[in-house]
C-alpha cells in the first residue's frame, strides 16, 4: 500500500515532479490501450474471433497508431521535456498552468477520438486518403466529426506545449538580469545563429552555445511538432467541412479536392512526426542520456548539433518516399525527395548512433544499469529499423514492398517499440529517482525481465511481420490465412512485449504503492518554480547556465547547424 | 531492356533483400551485443576512437545511402522503366475499379439495402473465353488502371500469394504500371490499399494468364 520500503513520499514532491509523473501515468495508460488493441488484432490475424468483425477491426487499426503516438509517445515525451528544459536551462518553466492544460487536453482529446472509434467504428485509418474520410456510405458524418474533434483537441494541447517550450528557452524570469535576448536564445537553439556565422565566414571561430545540446534538440524537434499541428488542424478542418455539410443535408463534391495533391500534403505533414520530430527527439535523448550516464561531453558535440539541424531540414523535404508507388507523382520528386533526401536520414541517424556509442565507449568501464541497457536497446532498435526504411524508400524495391507487412514490421514497429520506446524507458529509469526523490525500485529482477521480454518481443514481432511481408502479406487486410504461421510467431512475440510491460507496471506500482500512486494527484505544497525539493529555480544562479556541448575543445570543426 | 536483366523476377529481388537484410541484422545485433559486453569491461581496449574514424563513418553512410539507389537502379529491371516512363510497350490493358453505379451514376445497393463494395471492371474485348486476361511473356505490357471514387491499390499476385508488383490507384490521375512477366502462370489481381471496411478484400474474378515463356 505504501510502496517499497516506504521510500516514496508524494507529500514531499514538488508540483513539477507531480505533473511530470502525471504525464507518465497517462502515457502508460494509453500505451496499455495500444498494447491491448495491438494484441487483439494480432490474435485476430492468427484466428479471426467472431466478435472482432471487419468494422471493429478497422476501427482498432485506425485508433491503434493514433493512441500510440498521441496518447502514449506524445504524453511521455512532452512530460519529460517539460521537466527537462527548465532542469537543463536552470530556470523555471514559463507556465506551469499551460503545462497542465497540455496534459489534460491531450488526455481528453485522445479519449474522445478513441471512444468515438470504439463506439461508432469510424475507420479511415491514420492515412485518411482522400476521399475515404468523407465517404459517408461507409462512415457516419457525426462519428467522423467527433473523431476529428478529438484529434483537434490533442493538437491544441500540443500547440500549447510548443509555446511553453519556446517561451521557457527564450524568456528571462522576473527579477533576473537579462543576459541574452529572446532572439539570441532562439537563434542558438534552432541553429540559425550558426547558419548566419557560416555565411559570414565565422563558423570556425570558437564560441560558447547558449543552450545545451539536448535543449537544442528539443527546440528543433518542436519546430516539426508545431508545423505538424498546423497541417493536421488544416486537414481536420477540411474534412470537417464535408462532415458538417453532410450533417446539414448538403453533399459536397469529393472531386473538388485533388486526391494526389492531398496525399502529398498529408504525407508532408505526417513525416514531420515520423521522419522529423521522432528522429530529432530520439537523437537528443540519446545525447542527453549518454551525457548523464557517463558524466562526459558528447563526442563530436558540434557535429551532433549540426546533424540535428540537418535532420530538421531533411524532415521538411522527405515526404515523397510515401508516394513511390503513385505513378502520377513526378519522377523528380520520387528520386529527389523519395530516395536521395531520404538517404540523409541514414546519415543523420547514423551519426547520432555513432556519436552516442562512442561517448559511451570513451567512458568505459560503465555499470550496466537500467538506463544504460535500455539506451543500448533503443540504439539497436533504430540501427535495425532505419536501414529497413531506407530499403523501402527505393523506387525499385518499393514496387514489391509498399503496403506490405515489411513496412509496418521491421521498419515501423521496430522503430517505435524497440527504438523509441526503449529510449523512453531508459529516460524513465534514469529520471525515476529524480522525480520520486530517491524511491528505490521494488525489484531489479523484474526490471531485467522487462528489458529482455521487450527487446526480444519487439525485434521478434518486427522480424516475423517482415518475413510475411516479403512473401506478399499486406498490412491492411482483415483475413490473410496464407500467412498464419508467421502471424502465430508474431503474436507470441507480441505476447512477450505485453508481458514485459506488465513486469514494468507491477514493478512501478509496487515501488510507489497504491497510496503513493494516488498521492501524485493530490495538490503539492511547494512552488512550481521549485523543480526538485530544495532547488528553487526562481532564484537566479550566479553563473550563466553552462552549455556542456558548446565547449568541447576536442572537436575539430565548428558546425553550421 | 537488357535480356539478362529482364529475366530477373520480383521474387528474386525479394529473396536478395531477405538475405542481405538478415545478414545485416545478425551483424548489427552481434556488434551491439559485443559493445554492451565490452563497455562494462575494466580491461583497456586496443580500439581507440579518433575524429578520423568519425569522418570515415560519415563517408561510409553517404556511400551506402546513395549507393543503394544506384545499385537497384542498375540491377532491378523495372526501376528504369518506372522512373523514365518509357519502354517498348506491346499491349495496354484498361482496368477500372470503383463502386458499382447505375445509369444515373447512383451507387448500387444489395437486396438488404446496403451499398455494394467496389468492383474491378475489365475491357471485355481484352478477355479470353474464360474471362481471364491473356498476357504475353517476355514482353513489356502496361496496366492502365482508373479509380472512379476512392484510392485503391493494384496488386498482381502469384498463386502462392506472393506479390509480383503493385501500384497505388489514385482517383483523377493516370495510374499506369509497365511490367514484364518472365514466368508462365496464372496471376491474380487484388487491391493493395485500404479503402474502408467495404474494400478490405478486393480480389478480381478475372485473372492474368501468362503464356509463351521460353
Amino acid at each position: 500500500m505504501n510502496g517499497h520500503e516506504g521510500t516514496f513520499k508524494p507529500s514531499a514532491m514538488t508540483p513539477m515532479q507531480k505533473m511530470t509523473l502525471k504525464y507518465v501515468v497517462f502515457a502508460l495508460f494509453y500505451y496499455a490501450f495500444a498494447v491491448i488493441e495491438g494484441m487483439i488484432m494480432r490474435i485476430n490475424l492468427v484466428e479471426p474471433m467472431g466478435w472482432v468483425d471487419e468494422n471493429r477491426y478497422f476501427a482498432m487499426l485506425t485508433a491503434h497508431p493514433l493512441v500510440g503516438i498521441f496518447g502514449a509517445s506524445y504524453l511521455m515525451v512532452f512530460g519529460a521535456f517539460t521537466f527537462l528544459v527548465p532542469f537543463l536551462m536552470k530556470k523555471p518553466l514559463w507556465s506551469y498552468k499551460l503545462a497542465n492544460w497540455t496534459l489534460w487536453l491531450i488526455v481528453g482529446g485522445v479519449f474522445v477520438f478513441w471512444s468515438d472509434g470504439f463506439l461508432t467504428h469510424y475507420a479511415p485509418l491514420y492515412t485518411l486518403y482522400w476521399p475515404l474520410p468523407a465517404d459517408f456510405t461507409q462512415f457516419n458524418p457525426v462519428s467522423g466529426a467527433l473523431f476529428i474533434l478529438g484529434i483537434a483537441i490533442v493538437m491544441v494541447g500540443t500547440g500549447l506545449y510548443v509555446l511553453n517550450i519556446f517561451k521557457t528557452i527564450t524568456y528571462t524570469p522576473k527579477g533576473w538580469v537579462k543576459k541574452h535576448s529572446a532572439a539570441a536564445m532562439l537563434g542558438d537553439a534552432l541553429g540559425t545563429t550558426s547558419i548566419k556565422l557560416f555565411f559570414q565566414g565565422k563558423i570556425l571561430r570558437k564560441r560558447e552555445f547558449l543552450t545545451p545540446l539536448p535543449v537544442a534538440s528539443i527546440a528543433r524537434g518542436s519546430v516539426d511538432v508545431l508545423f505538424n499541428v498546423g497541417i493536421i488542424l488544416f486537414t481536420g478542418v477540411l474534412i470537417l467541412v464535408y462532415m458538417v455539410a453532410k450533417i446539414f443535408g448538403v453533399s459536397l463534391s469529393n472531386t473538388a479536392i485533388d486526391a494526389l495533391l492531398y496525399k502529398n500534403w498529408y504525407w508532408w505533414g505526417l513525416d514531420l512526426i515520423a521522419d522529423g520530430l521522432v528522429l530529432i527527439f530520439v537523437a537528443g535523448a540519446w545525447y542527453l542520456l549518454a551525457q548523464l550516464i557517463t558524466g562526459r561531453e558528447v563526442f563530436m558535440a558540434k557535429w551532433a548539433r549540426a546533424a540535428l539541424g540537418l535532420e530538421l531540414v531533411v524532415s521538411w523535404t522527405v515526404w515523397s518516399h510515401h508516394l513511390l508507388s503513385d505513378q502520377a507523382q513526378p519522377a523528380a520528386l520520387k528520386v529527389g525527395s523519395g530516395e536521395i533526401v531520404t538517404a540523409f536520414e541514414l546519415i543523420t541517424q547514423g551519426l547520432a548512433f555513432f556519436i552516442t556509442i562512442v561517448t559511451l565507449w570513451k567512458a568505459r568501464p560503465l555499470k550496466m544499469d537500467n538506463p544504460l541497457k535500455f539506451l543500448i536497446g533503443g540504439l539497436l532498435g533504430f540501427a535495425l529499423a532505419v536501414p529497413a526504411g531506407i530499403m523501402q524508400a527505393d523506387a525499385g524495391l518499393n514496387r514489391v514492398l509498399h503496403n506490405t507487412q515489411w513496412v509496418v514490421g521491421p521498419h515501423v514497429h521496430v522503430a517505435v517499440l524497440v527504438g523509441l520506446t526503449m529510449t523512453l524507458y531508459s529516460a524513465v529509469y534514469f529520471l525515476f529517482p529524480i522525480l520520486t526523490n530517491g524511491a528505490t525500485l521494488w525489484s531489479q529482477k523484474l526490471a531485467n525481465w522487462h528489458f529482455w521480454l521487450h527487446l526480444i518481443g519487439g525485434i521478434g514481432m518486427g522480424a516475423f511481420m517482415g518475413m510475411a511481408g516479403l512473401q506478399g502479406m499486406m498490412r491492411r487486410q482483415y483475413e490473410q490465412p496464407a500467412f498464419q504461421s508467421y502471424m502465430v510467431l508474431a503474436a507470441v512475440s507480441g505476447a512477450l512485449l505485453a508481458a514485459g510491460f506488465i513486469c514494468f507496471l507491477v514493478n512501478i506500482v509496487m515501488t510507489l504503492g497504491i497510496r503513493g500512486a494516488l498521492g501524485i494527484f493530490a495538490p503539492a505544497k511547494f512552488s512550481p518554480s521549485e523543480i526538485v525539493p530544495g532547488s528553487d529555480l526562481a532564484v537566479e544562479v550566479a553563473e550563466e547556465p553552462a552549455a556542456p556541448s558548446g565547449s568541447d575543445s576536442s572537436d575539430e570543426v565548428v558546425s553550421a547547424g | 531492356m537488357d535480356r539478362w536483366l529482364s529475366h530477373i523476377d520480383s521474387s528474386t529481388v525479394l529473396w536478395g533483400q531477405f538475405i542481405i537484410y538478415t545478414v545485416y541484422c545478425l551483424a548489427i545485433i552481434s556488434l551491439v551485443a559485443w559493445f554492451a559486453l565490452r563497455i562494462t569491461n575494466t580491461k583497456p581496449s586496443w580500439f581507440k576512437v579518433s575524429p578520423k574514424l568519425f569522418y570515415g563513418w560519415v563517408i561510409f553512410l553517404v556511400v551506402v545511402g546513395v549507393g543503394l539507389h544506384i545499385t537497384t537502379f542498375l540491377t532491378i529491371p523495372w526501376s528504369r522503366v518506372d522512373l523514365s516512363g518509357t519502354g517498348d510497350v506491346k499491349a495496354t490493358y484498361n482496368i477500372t475499379i470503383g463502386y458499382p453505379r447505375d445509369d444515373t451514376n447512383t451507387r448500387q445497393k444489395d437486396a438488404q439495402g446496403n451499398f455494394l463494395g467496389a468492383l474491378w471492371t475489365f475491357d471485355p474485348s481484352q478477355l479470353d473465353a474464360d474471362s481471364n486476361l491473356p498476357v504475353p511473356c517476355d514482353e513489356l505490357v502496361k496496366f492502365s488502371v482508373t479509380s472512379t471514387d476512392l484510392t485503391y491499390g493494384f496488386g498482381i499476385f502469384r498463386e502462392n500469394r506472393s506479390l509480383v508488383a503493385q501500384m497505388q490507384v489514385v482517383p483523377g490521375h493516370p495510374n499506369d504500371l509497365s511490367w514484364m512477366f518472365v514466368q508462365d502462370g496464372t496471376y491474380y489481381i487484388m487491391s493493395t490499399e485500404y479503402s474502408g471496411p467495404l474494400g478490405s478484400d478486393l480480389v478480381a474474378d478475372t485473372h492474368i494468364v501468362v503464356t509463351g515463356c521460353q
